[in-house]
């Protein structure tokens, strides 16, 4: 296992493992918020890794360099393509943690993040927790942790009262409702 | 009182100090007010109710935490299913239309189209429960007293139609119970400040009765009757068999 460096906000080590177990052993010591890995590894650790992420809000990013079936990708957060250029995968390493720690703020009743506004907005137009992480390039499974901030930040279950939360708050408009 | 058993030696009358609300259990049970210092089982037995029927209904009504013990107090059935009935009245002629009315008030008062949305998300609300509740009295209740009368007629008397059981009860009140909840959120938290708060006000504390009264009912159906009309069943149908 190897210490590779800390970014510029001073919270996140990055370690490469090798094997499972080593993985295992570094999530229980240092409880990440991501990973990188590749689709063959999830394959043959699948109850492991779902286990894993779960228990951890984990996210997950596929680093995809050769050809996999795309039923394999879609557990994951993000895929990587071997050939991304590097700006773009900061970009998108950025933008999952940021998810994940608004997501963090389960306790507060704060005013919805920008990512939750968006996913409210398809969410009162009907669409499945599938088709919004189809539209926003991110799993389901993402989908539906924001799902649950939003209606526990908003006290609000059903779908109709989040749609006129919506629209009491310009997130819709009172014709798209 | 709130949080301790009641038990048919307790009085009525402070029975009721201790949560008015009681009152309207009492109207649905055709109880008249007047009774003086006497006890739960002595009341019971002047209207003509039976005492367990009335201590399950009233435990559960005033204790969230009541636990009720079901195995064969089958005799408790006939007045069960007058409060359940008469609660199902109140719900549909007196309280979900009087707070109909508010809503509207305060619609106008907000005087935004937007706010009409609430509105329609309670009327919607009101046909969720009128389908409910229209459900139980024509299907189900009908359906229990008849297994009641064959058990009271001949207990030996084989069930009609096997396949109908109350299974048919149909399934909780989830949906509609996550309704209410956030019809009150959204008064409070999200819509907007208006002047004049009074109608609002009214809204949420009816909205709040109607949620615990129904909260109770679900219990008593959920805990109570269905539960004592599969012992019923059961019984019935072990007869049968010998």
């Amino acid at each position: 296992m190897q210490v590779l460096g800390t970014m510029n906000d001073n919270r996140i080590v990055l370690e490469i493992c090798d094997n499972i177990s080593d993985l295992q052993q570094s999530v229980v010591r240092t409880s990440p918020k991501l990973l990188i890995a590749s689709p063959d590894v999830f394959e043959r650790h699948k109850k492991l890794i779902k286990s894993i992420r779960e228990e951890k809000s984990l996210v997950t990013i596929a680093l995809v360099y050769s050809f996999y079936h795309p039923k394999m990708l879609n557990d994951y957060d993000a895929q990587f393509y071997i050939n991304d250029e590097p700006e773009k995968m900061r970009t998108k390493i950025k933008e999952l943690l940021s998810s994940i720690d608004d997501s963090e703020v389960v306790t507060q009743r704060d005013a919805l993040t920008k990512r939750e506004k968006e996913i409210l907005k398809y969410l009162v137009s009907g669409q499945s927790s599938k088709e919004i992480g189809d539209t926003l390039h991110i799993s389901a499974h993402t989908v539906n942790a924001h799902r649950k901030n939003i209606m526990r930040k908003l006290d609000i279950k059903t779908i109709s009262g989040l749609t006129i939360y919506a629209v009491l708050n310009n997130i819709i408009n009172l014709k798209e409702a | 009182m709130q949080n301790e058993i009641i038990s048919s030696s307790d009085i009525l009358a402070e029975i009721i100090h201790s949560n008015y609300q009681v009152l309207v259990v009492l109207e649905r049970l055709g109880i008249q007010l007047g009774f003086g210092n006497k006890s739960v089982s002595k009341v019971a037995e002047e209207n003509n109710i039976d005492v367990t029927a009335f201590l399950l209904i009233l435990n559960l009504f005033c204790n969230k935490n009541y636990m009720p013990k079901v195995e064969n107090q089958f005799n408790a059935i006939p007045d069960i299913l007058v409060y359940l009935k008469n609660s199902h009245a109140y719900f549909l002629v007196d309280k979900i239309p009087s707070i109909q009315n508010n809503i509207k008030k305060l619609v106008h008062i907000l005087g935004d189209s937007k706010s009409e949305l609430v509105e329609s998300f309670y009327n919607n609300y009101i046909e969720e429960v009128t389908e409910h509740i229209e459900y139980e009295n024509k299907t189900v209740f009908p359906y229990i007293e008849m297994v009641y009368q064959q058990y009271k007629a001949n207990p030996n008397v084989v069930l009609k139609g096997e396949n109908y059981g109350i299974n048919i009860y149909g399934e909780h009140h989830d949906d509609i119970e996550d309704e209410l909840k956030d019809l009150k959120n959204i008064l409070i938290r999200h819509l907007p400040q208006v002047e004049d708060g009074k109608v609002r006000r009214k809204v949420l504390q009816q909205l709040f009765e109607l949620e615990s009264d129904l909260f109770s009912h679900g219990r008593i159906e959920d805990e109570v009757l269905i539960p004592l009309v599969k012992n019923l069943e059961n019984n019935l149908s072990k007869l049968m068999l010998n």
